[in-house]
C-alpha cells in the first residue's frame, strides 16, 4: 500500500520508501510483533513526523530503516525499506556501514548518553568526520561544525569531554556528528525529550535552521504534539504497531479524523486554554503479545462499535492525502457532541 | 598518532612489559658458605640461609619474580580472554558464542585436572615462564565471561548505538567504545587473577613444578625444617583469633545500628 504519491511534482522519487515493514522481537523461542504492516514514504526535503505512545513502534521503525536493531532478538518479518532507491532490508553488513552516515543520519534522546564519555566532543566529530569525508577531518572542519549548530567558542569547546556540557550543548553536539558526514535524511528520535523546554526551543529552531540550509529531509519522532504543529510537514500517528492516520500536518492538527489522534489533541494541554478540562485516554496501550483482536484501538474507543473487536480496519485514503485506519471516522465521540 | 586519551593505559602497559622483562632478569646473591646461618645483623637485617645468602634479598628477589610471572600470566590469560570474550559477544546467540560457552564451561569444571594432566607430562622440562601459557590456557574463561556479559551490555548503550549510526566499523567500535567502558571492569579482575597466580607460583613452586631457584614456593619447601623447628604457626594462631575478634565487634556494632534504625522506624511510625 502506497499512503503517498511516489514521484514529487518535480520528477525526484520519495528519498524514503517504508512499504509494509513488519517488525518483531523473539521471546520464549515466540515472535512478537511490534510494529504491523507500517508504510509511509518521505519526499525529499520536507519533515515528517511519527507521532505515537510510548511503546508503539515509533523508534522500532526509525531504527529499523538502517538496521541498527540487535539481531537476535530482532527479525524483519516483512516488507521493504527504500531508502535512496536501495532497499535497506536486504543489504549486507557492509553496505549498510555505507549507508549510515552518508545517507542517513541519527539524534537520539539523550544527547548525554549517546556521547561516548570517556573521549573529547572534538574527537568524537573526528571520527565521523574519517569515515565519510577523511579529507576533511581537521579541526577547522570540527569548529566550522560545532559553530554551525551554534556551540560558542568551539576552539575551547572541542577539547570537553561531553560530562562538562550540557544537555542543550550535548545535543547540538549530537546534530554536529550527524551532519558531518551530509547525511540525506536525519532521523531525530525526539530530539527535545530530555531537555527543558528553552533548549528544546532551540533545537528545533536549529533543525530547521539545516533543513533551510542545507536542504536535509527530516524524519522526526515524537510523542509531542506541539512539536508536530511547529516543524512538521506531513505526520503519521502510530498506534500499537499501526499507523492510525498520515495527512499533511496542518490538516491533521486542524482536522483529526481517527478516533485516537482526536483523543491525543484532546488530551494535549494548551496555552490560553486554562478553564478547557483535559480528556485523558482510558485504559493502557495494548501490550504487543496481547494485542486486542479487530481494531487494535477499540477497546480505548470512544466511538467503538460491536464489529470493532472482530474486523481489523485497513488504511483508507478518505480524503486526498488524507488516511485513516477506521471505517466510522466520520461518526462524532459522544464528548464532542 | 596515539590518541590523548590512550596514553594512560599505554604507559600502564609498557610499566607492565618494563616489570615482566625486568623480573626476568632479576638473580639472587651467590652463596656465601663463609656466612652460612647468620643471626639479624645491621649488614643482613633478616640473617643469612644456610647457603649464606641474605635473607631480606632473597625475599626481595623472590617478591619480584612472583610479581613478574604472576604478572606475565594474567596479561596472557586477559589477552585470550578478553579476544575469545569479545568474539563470542560479536557472535552472541549464533555457533560460535555457543562453542565458546560450552568450552568455558568445560574448563571451569576440568579445569584444574587439565592443568594437573598438563603439568604432570611436561613437569620436568616447563619453567615459570612456559607455566604462565598453561595457566592462561585453563584461566581464560574467568575473563572471557565477563568479557562477554559487559561487552554486550555496554554495546546495547545509547553511545555505542550512537556511534553504530554513524557508521563505525565492528573493529573500531570494539576498540573506541567498548573496551574503553570495560577496563574499569576488568581492572578488579585482573587484580584478583594476579593475586591468584601469585598464590598458584608459590603452591606450584612447592611442590616442584615450574620451580625457580628463586620463587616464593621453592623458598618455602626450602624454609619447611625451619618452620617446624619454631613454631611460628602459632603466629597465624594468633592472627586468625585476632580476625575473628574483629569480625565478631564489627557484627555485633551492626546489629546495634541496625536495631536502633528498626526502633525509631517503629517509632516514628506509631508517631505518625
Amino acid at each position: 500500500m502506497k499512503l503517498r504519491e511516489t514521484e514529487s511534482a518535480d520528477g525526484l522519487k520519495p528519498l524514503l520508501e517504508v512499504n509494509e515493514l513488519k517488525v518483531g522481537f523473539e521471546r520464549d523461542g515466540k515472535s512478537i510483533c511490534v510494529v504491523d504492516g507500517v508504510s509511509f514514504c518521505v519526499k525529499r526535503g520536507e519533515t515528517f513526523c511519527l507521532v505515537g505512545e510510548s511503546g508503539c513502534g515509533k523508534t522500532v521503525t526509525a531504527l529499523s530503516i538502517a538496521k541498527l536493531l540487535a539481531t537476535p532478538p530482532a527479525q524483519w518479518l516483512g516488507g521493504q525499506i527504500l531508502l535512496n532507491g536501495q532497499d535497506t532490508l536486504q543489504m549486507q553488513e557492509r553496505e549498510l556501514r555505507q549507508v549510515r552516515g552518508s545517507v542517513i543520519s541519527y539524534i537520539f534522546q539523550e544527547p548525554g548518553a549517546s556521547l561516548n564519555p570517556a573521549f573529547s566532543v572534538g574527537s568524537q566529530v573526528k571520527d565521523a568526520l574519517k569515515l565519510h569525508r577523511p579529507d576533511d577531518a581537521t579541526d577547522s572542519e570540527i569548529v566550522r561544525l560545532l559553530t554551525a549548530v551554534g556551540i560558542a567558542a568551539p576552539e575551547l569547546r572541542m577539547r570537553d569531554c561531553p560530562g562538562e556540557l550540557s544537555g542543550g550543548m550535548q545535543q547540538r553536539v549530537m546534530i554536529a556528528i550527524a551532519l558531518a558526514s551530509n547525511p540525506k535524511l536525519l532521523v531525530a528520535d525526539e530530539p527535545t525529550t530530555a531537555l527543558d523546554v528553552t533548549i528544546q526551543a532551540q533545537i528545533l529552531e536549529l533543525l530547521q535552521e539545516i533543513k533551510r540550509r542545507l536542504g536535509t529531509t527530516i524524519l522526526l519522532i515524537t510523542h509531542n504534539l506541539a512539536i508536530v504543529s511547529e516543524i512538521a510537514d506531513h505526520v503519521a500517528v502510530m498506534y500499537a504497531g499501526q499507523i492510525v492516520e498520515s495527512a499533511p500536518a496542518m490538516e491533521l492538527l486542524r482536522r483529526p479524523l481517527h478516533p485516537y489522534t482526536k483523543a491525543l489533541i484532546a488530551a494535549m494541554p494548551r496555552l490560553g486554554h486554562v478553564t478547557e478540562k483535559l480528556i485523558p485516554i482510558r485504559g493502557v496501550v495494548p501490550s504487543p503479545n496481547a494485542v486486542p483482536s479487530g481494531c487494535r484501538f477499540h477497546p480505548r474507543c470512544t466511538l467503538a462499535q460491536p464489529d470493532c473487536s472482530q474486523t481489523a480496519p485497513e488504511l483508507k485514503e478518505v480524503e486526498p492525502g488524507h488516511w485513516v485506519r477506521c471505517p466510522y471516522w466520520q461518526r462524532s465521540a459522544p464528548s464532542e457532541k | 598518532m596515539i590518541r590523548r586519551e590512550y596514553m594512560a593505559w599505554l604507559i600502564g602497559v609498557v610499566v607492565a612489559a618494563i616489570l615482566i622483562v625486568g623480573s626476568a632478569g632479576v638473580v639472587p646473591p651467590p652463596p656465601n658458605t663463609q656466612q652460612a646461618s647468620l643471626s639479624p645483623s645491621a649488614a643482613h637485617v633478616l640473617g643469612t640461609a644456610p647457603d649464606g645468602r641474605d635473607m631480606l634479598l632473597l625475599c626481595v628477589t623472590a617478591m619480584i619474580r612472583a610479581a613478574g610471572e604472576s604478572l606475565w600470566a594474567t596479561t596472557l590469560t586477559v589477552v585470550i580472554g578478553l579476544a575469545i570474550g569479545m568474539i563470542a559477544a560479536t557472535f552472541a546467540g549464533r555457533p560460535a558464542d555457543k562453542v565458546q560457552g560450552v568450552i568455558a564451561k568445560l574448563l571451569d569444571c576440568a579445569g584444574p585436572f587439565l592443568l594437573a594432566a598438563c603439568l604432570a607430562s611436561v613437569a620436568p622440562r616447563i619453567n615459570s615462564w612456559k607455566l604462565a601459557v598453561f595457566l592462561a590456557l585453563v584461566a581464560w574463561p574467568n575473563v572471557s565471561t565477563v568479557v562477554r556479559s559487559e561487552a554486550l551490555a555496554i554495546s546495547r548503550m545509547a553511545y555505542v548505538e550512537a556511534a553504530r549510526a554513524v557508521g563505525v566499523k565492528p573493529l573500531r567500535l570494539a576498540l573506541n567504545h567498548v573496551l574503553p567502558a570495560m577496563l574499569d571492569r576488568l581492572a578488579p579482575l585482573c587484580f584478583g587473577l594476579f593475586g591468584g597466580f601469585v598464590a598458584l607460583y608459590g603452591a606450584l613452586g612447592f611442590i616442584g613444578v615450574g620451580v625457580t631457584e628463586q620463587g616464593l614456593g621453592f623458598m618455602l619447601f626450602d624454609a619447611q625444617s625451619f618452620i617446624r623447628s619454631v613454631p611460628w604457626y602459632w603466629m597465624s594462631c594468633f592472627g586468625a583469633f585476632l580476625s575473628l575478634l574483629l569480625f565478631s565487634a564489627g557484627m555485633i556494632w551492626m546489629f546495634k545500628k541496625l536495631h536502633a534504625q528498626f526502633v525509631s522506624a517503629d517509632l516514628e511510625r506509631n508517631r505518625l
